[in-house]
């Protein structure tokens, strides 16, 4: 199949005007289903290609000698097309690479630091006791010991293009290690555009050999991180964590939380509400007698900030405000729960 | 095996045998020893999918002939970068010793195809390392980001060069527990100021050589303000510092190296050859001369393709043809034949008769019997067949030695010829040639030839002839040689001959008009005919007629591409065999990878790889069935808007597909539509259709554009 692009359509469907109807979803029984149900609906949803996509599947799974034959003659493998491809390459793992060296990254998590593939080889595979004073070095000495010495270990990628290795530099460093000698990558990709991330230089590197799987399965792991737009915001994790850092804090501390959280809650539905004051919290706490000082303030706030538990920003008029980013229903449920 | 999903953490790792992770060096040959028959079992049974029988073969085959390849490519690369080595050798050498102030700086345009600059940069550095200095410190710019690295890398690389030798001494005595990896000294020369003192303790004094590899990805500023750092450390410590910049395009020279820096280099600048001179030798080299496995007509053009429009990268060529080799070994079972010469009768006899359908099947063989019915008995009578398998491919590599020969003639035959026939190098006329169908050039080659004087052509000839004599070194061709000598001295008489003649008698036939005379249109015309009938008869023209003849006899059959030959599926990679063996379609996804096309097509037409019959299109790509996959019906509705798409109408349109047609027209959406729709907005997200929109409630922004 070829793509026709007609760069005229480009122009044509930014200069015309957005014609849209002004209905919102706020029209349906029940506007935004929060991630559980939308779960549990699809859980008993039937899908009608089954049969398909296993037969599909037992076709992708033909390859994985091949997969293995190209990764040991030092060719990196990439897989592509529409669907899901972590059980694909997860089937790969188990049957061809059972007992050998393997890193499994979760592109797709959030949370997923580049320090923390570095880690994982040289703590978790070259069982290196010492530290590194940056990065850089920590590549490096990774680069020449898979060069160097007969370790070989493998890294499946899934999602390479997810939101934080989808940089430059990320990239860079993905292929840098996929180019020594004894590391073997198995990636995926899924966004349209992953291709723009690679210039000349890495495509070298990295060796890529291209392998079009397209399974039709549901990204339902990669996408359970995702803020989806029509879903509740995925809450409970944020409460939970809330409970669980409140509960380790001493009691002045809580109480700072907890006023800050009140007055929140009062501000309820005044849209140009954006956040406490810290001169006024800083009053407010002074008059309670729960902190002696500003820099005392301000040294219970970082911690709070270091949770996510507190936002910080400048208002329009330059002072700085607090906000907690939680739905309004949950933190009146975590206030209710605590006077208790 | 354990799971590799967490809310906590991204990265797992799976150690190979944990509990093994003994230290004693003979439990671990072990363990490797057993790996490694694990990962050859692999490997046959991969081979084996194709044809049980010949796995080793082929398997063995594959090695061989890519190691041979590998090293052969590796080999030609580094000699074509010989002389700009040498050049750039004796630059650094010859400004060893000057006091100048300004730095003497080598600048080696490299051309734009970054990927092969690091054979070129690590070929550098051991001939200087070698010849003229051990002080060399290479920097890219990827370990540079800012100047203080860039500082402290120059230094650390440049007295690295010099606790090698200690460690080396060191190593010999502790060879045993060579386990442990001596943790490195952390050197405590740390600026140019240490430099200084380190290079005065030096036995040594050789220059210290910097070589910059990309120059254009450094910071404009940061390379301004190394330079100016280096050359105050030349003049004031007298550090005898040299650069070797690579840069990439000559724009570069003025956006990188500001007015300010430029004046402290005292530059000169060097060349490397085009990747595209380097493409046509390694094609030379490679295909041109015994090599066993070539590359077919489709193959190649393939492969030019990519290398000419897309990356100009020795590299990726090179990978691409080791994937070729990789899948034609993999793929063909008949490529336990794609063997040298020498151990073809042997391989034939080890065929086993079932074996022997196999090649039967080959389209080339097919269609020889079709046109060859007398033959007809080779599909049955298993000893005639192996003899006949042996005679073909024989002469099949006869053929081919001879065409690649045959090509460098005709290159020379018809070099500086207007409209560059055949193709401008010999790169091309081998390509153009293997591809066929050039008969139109060989026309007006023939045309060409038939016009052109006797010193022209012997010029020809004897440029064809010193061709012969380079590259026919078996004397397969040379019968060849002895009619082109022949030629070349009957036109050299001619012509001397001919100088005589000019002496003696000007004008040999009166067919001059005298001055004055006015001719009738008859009388021209009789005059016109008698001077034709002159140059006809002329000894240089029945020369050149017998040289057209021969060459119209002899060198155009040798001109026919071999991929017509019986058999040659077996040479030539690529080539068209049945469906299931062709290697072109996998090779071409390689060079001109398109994961978003598949992704478009899976959405627009899942049908294609599902092999459903629900789904199969009957109309347009836009057309939208109920039974296609949620996603491909959200994608489809999502094609037909704007910029921006209302969530909730895109999801009443998703409600309307899925209804049942004979339900009335409420709008009440089902939970369970609403939770189908919310999965397949969410994954067309992740695929980078769509994102959130804040310019209104309920909108979400379209990326793409088109349908």
């Amino acid at each position: 199949m070829d793509i026709s692009v007609n760069t005229e359509d480009y122009f044509l469907a930014q200069s015309s005007a957005v014609h849209t109807s002004d209905r919102t979803l706020n029209r349906l029984n029940n506007p935004r289903l929060s991630q559980e149900a939308v779960d549990s609906l699809m859980e008993n949803f039937d899908d009608c290609h089954s049969k398909e996509k296993i037969l599909l599947m037992k076709e992708y799974q033909q390859q994985f000698l091949q997969w293995f034959f190209l990764l040991r003659e030092g060719f990196n493998i990439l897989v592509y097309g529409l669907g899901s491809k972590r059980y694909l390459i997860d089937e790969f793992r188990t049957r061809l690479l059972d007992g050998k060296n393997v890193i499994v990254v979760n592109g797709y998590f959030p949370g997923l630091t580049i320090k923390e593939i570095f880690n994982s080889l040289t703590d978790g595979i070259l069982e290196h006791s010492g530290g590194f004073s940056s990065p850089v070095e920590q590549l490096e000495f990774i680069e020449q010991e898979f060069t160097s010495s007969k370790v070989e270990a493998y890294i499946i990628i899934h999602n390479m293009d997810g939101p934080s290795l989808q940089f430059s530099r990320e990239q860079e460093i993905l292929c840098r290690l996929a180019a020594a000698p004894g590391l073997h990558v198995v990636a995926s990709t899924d966004h349209i555009n992953t291709p723009l991330l690679w210039d000349q230089r890495k495509l070298s590197q990295a060796k890529f050999v291209y392998f079009d799987c397209t399974t039709f399965a549901p990204y339902s792991e990669e996408i359970s991180y995702e803020n989806s737009l029509l879903v509740q915001q995925s809450s409970t994790l944020g409460l939970a964590s809330l409970v669980h850092v409140f509960a380790s804090l001493t009691f002045n501390a809580k109480a700072i939380f907890i006023l800050i959280a009140q007055r929140q809650l009062e501000n309820n539905n005044d849209t140009n509400y954006h956040g406490f004051p810290f001169h006024e919290l800083y009053s407010d706490c002074r008059d309670k007698m729960l902190v002696n000082s500003d820099l005392t303030l301000r040294a219970q706030l970082t911690e709070f900030k270091d949770h996510k538990l507190l936002r910080m920003r400048r208002s329009a008029d330059g002072t700085e405000v607090l906000h907690i980013p939680l739905e309004n229903n949950q933190l009146e449920e975590f206030v209710q729960k605590h006077q208790e | 095996m354990a799971t590799t999903s967490s809310f906590s953490k991204g990265c797992f790792v799976f150690k190979a045998n944990p509990h093994k992770s003994g230290r004693s060096p003979r439990k671990k040959t072990k363990k490797s020893a057993i790996v490694d028959t694990h990962d050859d079992l692999n490997a046959s049974s991969l081979f084996a999918k194709s044809d049980k029988s010949s796995m080793e073969i082929r398997l063995d085959s594959y090695k061989k002939i890519w190691s041979a390849t590998k090293k052969k490519s590796e080999e030609i690369i580094s000699n074509s970068h010989k002389q700009l080595l040498h050049d750039v050798k004796t630059f650094v050498s010859e400004n060893a010793c000057t006091g100048q102030s300004s730095i003497p700086t080598a600048l080696i345009s490299l051309g734009v195809n970054l990927p092969d600059h690091a054979a070129f940069f690590s070929l550098l550095d051991t001939t200087l390392k070698t010849n003229v200095s051990p002080f060399v410190a290479m920097l890219n710019s990827k370990e540079c980001p800012s100047l203080k690295n860039m500082v402290l890398k120059t230094i650390q690389k440049i007295t690295s060069c010099d606790s090698i030798d200690d460690e080396l001494e060191n190593d010999e005595e502790d060879d045993e527990d060579d386990e442990i990896v001596p943790i490195k000294p952390r050197s405590k020369v740390k600026t140019f100021a240490n430099l200084a003192t380190w290079y005065s303790n030096v036995v040594m004094k050789t220059p210290l050589i910097i070589i910059l590899q990309d120059l254009e990805s450094f910071g404009t500023q940061q390379l301004q303000d190394f330079v100016l750092l280096c050359r105050e450390n030349r003049v004031r410590n007298k550090l005898p510092i040299q650069f070797i910049m690579g840069i990439a395009t000559t724009v570069a020279l003025q956006q990188q190296l500001h007015h300010r820096t430029s004046v402290c280099l005292a530059t000169k600048s060097f060349q490397s050859r085009p990747s595209v001179v380097l493409l046509n030798h390694l094609i030379e080299q490679l295909f041109m001369k015994s090599s066993v496995l070539k590359l077919g007509p489709r193959l190649m053009q393939l492969l030019l393709d990519g290398f000419l429009y897309h990356d100009l990268s020795l590299n990726s060529f090179m990978m691409r043809v080791h994937l070729i080799i990789m899948q034609h070994y993999i793929t063909l079972p008949v490529s336990s034949l794609c063997c040298s010469v020498s151990e073809l009768k042997n391989r034939i006899k080890q065929l086993r008769a079932a074996d022997l359908d196999l090649y039967r099947q080959l389209p080339s063989f097919m269609k020889f019997i079709e046109n060859n019915r007398s033959k007809i008995s080779l599909l049955t009578d298993d000893k005639e067949f192996r003899l006949f398998l042996q005679k073909s491919l024989e002469a099949l590599n006869t053929y081919s030695k001879n065409f690649s020969l045959s090509c460098r003639i005709i290159h020379s035959l018809s070099d500086g010829m207007p409209d560059a026939l055949f193709g401008k190098s010999l790169r091309e006329v081998y390509v153009n040639l293997l591809i066929g169908g050039e008969s139109e050039d060989w026309e007006q080659f023939i045309r060409l030839l038939n016009v052109s004087s006797a010193h022209e052509l012997r010029t020809r000839i004897e440029a064809a002839l010193t061709t012969l004599k380079e590259c026919d070194s078996s004397g397969s061709l040379s019968d060849f040689s002895t009619s082109l000598v022949l030629f070349s001295e009957e036109l050299l008489r001619l012509e001397e001959s001919k100088k005589s003649d000019a002496v003696t008698s000007p004008k040999s036939q009166n067919v001059f008009v005298p001055q004055g005379k006015k001719l009738d249109k008859f009388e021209l015309k009789a005059l016109m005919a008698t001077a034709k009938q002159v140059r006809t008869t002329s000894e240089f023209d029945e020369v050149k007629s017998e040289i057209i003849t021969w060459l119209n006899s002899e060198l155009a059959s040798r001109l026919k591409s071999p991929s017509t030959l019986v058999f040659h599926e077996i040479f030539y990679a690529g080539s068209q065999v049945q469906s299931n063996w062709d290697i072109v379609p996998w090779i071409r996804r390689q060079v001109q990878p398109v994961p978003r096309v598949a992704i478009s097509k899976a959405l627009s037409n899942p049908a294609s790889y599902l092999g459903c019959s629900c789904c199969s299109l009957t109309g347009q790509e836009t057309q939208v069935l109920s039974s296609m996959p949620d996603l491909c019906i959200v994608y489809k509705l999502h094609t037909e808007c704007g910029r921006l798409i209302n969530l909730y109408d895109w999801m009443l349109s998703f409600n309307a597909i899925q209804k049942k047609d004979n339900e009335d027209d409420n709008e009440e959406i089902e939970p369970i539509i609403q939770a189908r729709f919310i999965r397949a907005v969410a994954q067309l997200q992740l695929l980078g259709f769509i994102q959130s929109s804040k310019r209104k409630t309920d909108h979400v922004a379209r990326l793409t554009w088109g349908v």
